[in-house]
C-alpha cells in the first residue's frame, strides 16, 4: 500500500527537507515527487491506512502545515485520492471505480487536450478508460499510454526512495595541540583535504563551511564562511578559510577541529570561457575575507534610499559577491512612494528602549513602537554638522517620529504628518 | 644651381629612410594597453586615450576639481567593472551616485587607523578584483607610492590617489600626474540676491612624459542639472554649492 501526502503552507521550499526528515519516522521508504507532495511505501508497517495518516499528520504538526492523505496500492490513484478525498483508502482492484468520477484535468493533461477530448464527448477519467488502448495512442500519440494506465488504475510504478543527505565533515579531536598558525593551518588543510574529497565522491560542492575551534582552555569558537559559487575544490576553501583566519586570535592552544560542508549542491559549476578579464567569484569571495580579516569590520556597500527634499537618505550594507544582482545592475530608477511630510523641531532628549541596539519603546512610559526603521546616515549640510544616526519610528496610535542617537542619549528632532 | 646627379639623389633618399629606420626603433611603440577613459574628451585626448593603469595622481588645492575627475572615473569604470573606495570616514554616496557611480559595483573599505591604509590597499591590488581603486592623501613616502604604482601597474588596475600637493616620485615610476586648479565660479543670475552657484571650472595640466599634449585642459563641474524645473533649481541651489563642494574636494 502507498500512501500520498500533500503539503500546503507557506515557506515550503525551504521547510520540505525537514519535513521530509520527520516522514521517515513513518516509513523508511519516502519518495521526493515534488515540493509539497511526498510518497511513503508502507508495505510491511504494523497498522491499518487510517493510523498511517494520523501518523503522517502527527510527524507534519510541529511544522505548522496542512496535510492531506490518500492511500492505493496505485500511486496516481493515492495521489488523486489525496488531492480531491482526504483520508480516503481505495482498496486494491477499485481503483479504476474509484478514478472514473475525476475530471480529465487530474490525469495532467495539457487544456488543448482536453478540450479535443471534450469535442469527442470525454469528460470523465472512467469515459478515457473505457477507451480501446491502441486506437488512444494511434491519435493521441505515446503520452496517451501513461493516460490510458492511469485511468485503468494500473499504473505501478516502483517508488524512487529520496536519498538521505549525510552531513559532510571530518573532525580531528585528541590528536594533538596546534600552538603556533603554521600548525593550525597544517591541521586546517588536511581537513579540507577530506571534506573535499567526500564532496568529489558525492558529486557535491559545499556553499559554506563551518570550522570549529576546541582549545586547550576549553574555550570553543566556531566560525561560518560562505563561498560565491558552492565548490569542492581544497584550495578554494583553503584559501578563503585562511584569509578569514587572519585576524583570528586563541587565547590557548588548539586541540581539536571539527570541520563541516555547508550547503550541499550538486556539483558542477558555470564557468566562463571567452572572459578571462572579468572578475572570478571566488576572487572577489577570497579578497573581502581577507579586507574583513585585516580590518577588523566588512567591507560595505552603500545604497540609497528615497527621501525628502532636503535630504539624501543612504545606508551602508555588507558587500557580499551576489553576482547575479552584480551582474544585471543598472541603477534603476527610485520607486515613487509617497513620503509624509517630516517638520523637524527643536531636539529634545527622549527614553528610548532597546534590543540588541535597535529601538524598540520610546517614551516614559515606554510605548511600544510598532515599526521602526533605520539607521538612517543624515547629514546637514546647510549647518555643516557631521553624519548621524536617526531612525524613523512609528507608535501604535498611528504617530510617526524621527529620533536621533547622539552617543549613549536620544533624542526626537522630527515629527511626521 | 647645379642639377644633384641621380646616383647622389637615390642614395640621399636611403639615407634618409635609413634614419628614419633607426629612429623608429628607439621610439617607444604605440601604448597597447587598455586604458580607462574619464569620459571627458578633451582630458581623454591629451593623456593618450584615458587612464593607465597604474598610479595616476589627483594634486591640488581643495575645491580644485581632483574629485570631480575622480569620480567620473569611478563612474566609467563601474559601468564594466568594480571599483574601491577607501574610506577614512568621509565617504558621501550620494555625491557619488549623482556623479554616475554604480553603487552596487562599489566596494568601500572602512579604514580607520592609518596604519591599515597601506596594507588594505595592498591586498585590494593584489586581488585583481577592482580595476580602480579610489584613495585620499596619505603622507607617505616616495618609495612607498613606488611600490603601488608599480603593484597596481602589475595588476592591471588604476590606483587614484588624491593628494594635497605634488608627488616627489623617482623618474621611471609608472605615474600619471594630473595638476589641478580651480579657475573660476560659474553663478546663475547676477550674482547678487537670487543669484547661485551653478558650477566651477577648473584646468587640469598633465605632467608626465611622453603625453600626447601637456597643456592645461579646462573643465567644468556643474552642480545641477539643466533640465530641473525653476523651483528644484532653486532649492537645489540652497543645498547644492556646501554638499557638493564637500563631495568633491
Amino acid at each position: 500500500m502507498l500512501l500520498c501526502a500533500i503539503v500546503e503552507g507557506e515557506n515550503l521550499q525551504q521547510r520540505w527537507e525537514a519535513m521530509l526528515d520527520a516522514l521517515d519516522a513513518v516509513s523508511p521508504t519516502v519518495e521526493d515527487a515534488a515540493v509539497g507532495s511526498a510518497y511513503l511505501d508502507m508495505h510491511g508497517i504494523v497498522g491499518e491506512p487510517v493510523q498511517w495518516c494520523a501518523q503522517v499528520r502527527r510527524a507534519l504538526a510541529p511544522f505548522g502545515v496542512a496535510v492531506r492523505c490518500g492511500c492505493s496500492e496505485d500511486a496516481f490513484c493515492a495521489e488523486v485520492a489525496a488531492r480531491y478525498a482526504d483520508g480516503c483508502v481505495v482498496p486494491a482492484g477499485e481503483e479504476a471505480a474509484f478514478l472514473s468520477p475525476f475530471p480529465l484535468s487530474a490525469l495532467d493533461i495539457d487544456p488543448r487536450t482536453i478540450e479535443r477530448f471534450v469535442l469527442l464527448g470525454i469528460e470523465r477519467i472512467g469515459e478515457l478508460a473505457a477507451l480501446p488502448h491502441g486506437p488512444l495512442l494511434r491519435r493521441f500519440g505515446a503520452r496517451a499510454a501513461c493516460w490510458h494506465l492511469r485511468a485503468c488504475g494500473m499504473e505501478r510504478r516502483p517508488l524512487a526512495p529520496r536519498a538521505f543527505t549525510l552531513p559532510i565533515e571530518a573532525s580531528a579531536l585528541g590528536e594533538g595541540e596546534a600552538q603556533t598558525q603554521e600548525q593550525l593551518l597544517f591541521a586546517l588543510r588536511f581537513l579540507l583535504g577530506e571534506i573535499s574529497e567526500s564532496c568529489a565522491l558525492r558529486g557535491r560542492s559545499a556553499g559554506g563551511i563551518r570550522v570549529e575551534f576546541f582549545c586547550d582552555d576549553a574555550s570553543e569558537r566556531s566560525i561560518e564562511l560562505f563561498f560565491a559559487l558552492p565548490t569542492a575544490e581544497e584550495r578554494a576553501i583553503f584559501d578563503v578559510l585562511r584569509a578569514r583566519l587572519e585576524r583570528e586570535r586563541f587565547e590557548a592552544a588548539v586541540v581539536g577541529m571539527r570541520v563541516r560542508a555547508l550547503r550541499l549542491e550538486e556539483a558542477g559549476s558555470s564557468q566562463m570561457l571567452f572572459a578571462r578579464e572579468r572578475v572570478q567569484r571566488q576572487d572577489l569571495a577570497v579578497a573581502l575575507a581577507r579586507l574583513e580579516g585585516l580590518l577588523g569590520e566588512p567591507v560595505r556597500r552603500a545604497r540609497l534610499h528615497p527621501a525628502h527634499m532636503f535630504e539624501e537618505r543612504f545606508s551602508f550594507e555588507r558587500f557580499t559577491p551576489d553576482f547575479v544582482a552584480v551582474e544585471d545592475s543598472c541603477i534603476s530608477a527610485l520607486p515613487a512612494l509617497p513620503l509624509p511630510a517630516l517638520h523637524l523641531i527643536a531636539e529634545r532628549e527622549v527614553a528610548v528602549g532597546l534590543r540588541d541596539g535597535i529601538p524598540v519603546a520610546i517614551g516614559n512610559p515606554p510605548s511600544v513602537l510598532c515599526e521602526g526603521v533605520g539607521h538612517w546616515c543624515t547629514q546637514d549640510v546647510a549647518r555643516e554638522l557631521p553624519p548621524r544616526d536617526e531612525y524613523d519610528i512609528a507608535l501604535a496610535d498611528g504617530r510617526w517620529y524621527r529620533i536621533l542617537h547622539r552617543q549613549t542619549r536620544w533624542y526626537l528632532c522630527g515629527v511626521y504628518e | 644651381m647645379l642639377p644633384v646627379p641621380a646616383p647622389q639623389r637615390n642614395r640621399e633618399a636611403a639615407f634618409l629612410s635609413l634614419k628614419e629606420r633607426l629612429a623608429a626603433a628607439h621610439r617607444p611603440a604605440p601604448s597597447q594597453e587598455r586604458r580607462l577613459p574619464c569620459e571627458l574628451p578633451a582630458l581623454d585626448t591629451a593623456i593618450g586615450g584615458g587612464l593607465p593603469a597604474g598610479l595616476v595622481t589627483l594634486e591640488g588645492a581643495l575645491s580644485s576639481g581632483r574629485g570631480a575627475i575622480a569620480f567620473r572615473a569611478l563612474a566609467a569604470a563601474s559601468r564594466s567593472a568594480f571599483v574601491a573606495l577607501l574610506d577614512d570616514g568621509g565617504c558621501y554616496p550620494p555625491a557619488l551616485a549623482e556623479a554616475g557611480v554604480l553603487l552596487e559595483r562599489l566596494l568601500i573599505v572602512p579604514v580607520r587607523e592609518g596604519g591599515l591604509l597601506a596594507r588594505a590597499l595592498d591586498t585590494l591590488l593584489r586581488s585583481r578584483v577592482c580595476r580602480v581603486v579610489f584613495v585620499r592623501a596619505r603622507a607617505w613616502s616616495a618609495a612607498i607610492w613606488g611600490r603601488f604604482a608599480r603593484l597596481a601597474r602589475e595588476t592591471g588596475s588604476t590606483l587614484l590617489a588624491l593628494l594635497d600637493g605634488p608627488l616627489q616620485a623617482p623618474a621611471g615610476l609608472p605615474v600619471l600626474r594630473l595638476r589641478c586648479r580651480g579657475e573660476r565660479l560659474v553663478l546663475c543670475g547676477r550674482g547678487s540676491v537670487g543669484g547661485a552657484l551653478l558650477g566651477f571650472a577648473f584646468s587640469v595640466e598633465p605632467l608626465a612624459r611622453a603625453l600626447p599634449s601637456r597643456t592645461p585642459i579646462s573643465l567644468q563641474a556643474m552642480l545641477l542639472r539643466e533640465a530641473a524645473p525653476l523651483r528644484e533649481r532653486s532649492l537645489h541651489a540652497v543645498r547644492a554649492p556646501q554638499r557638493t563642494l564637500r563631495a568633491h574636494a
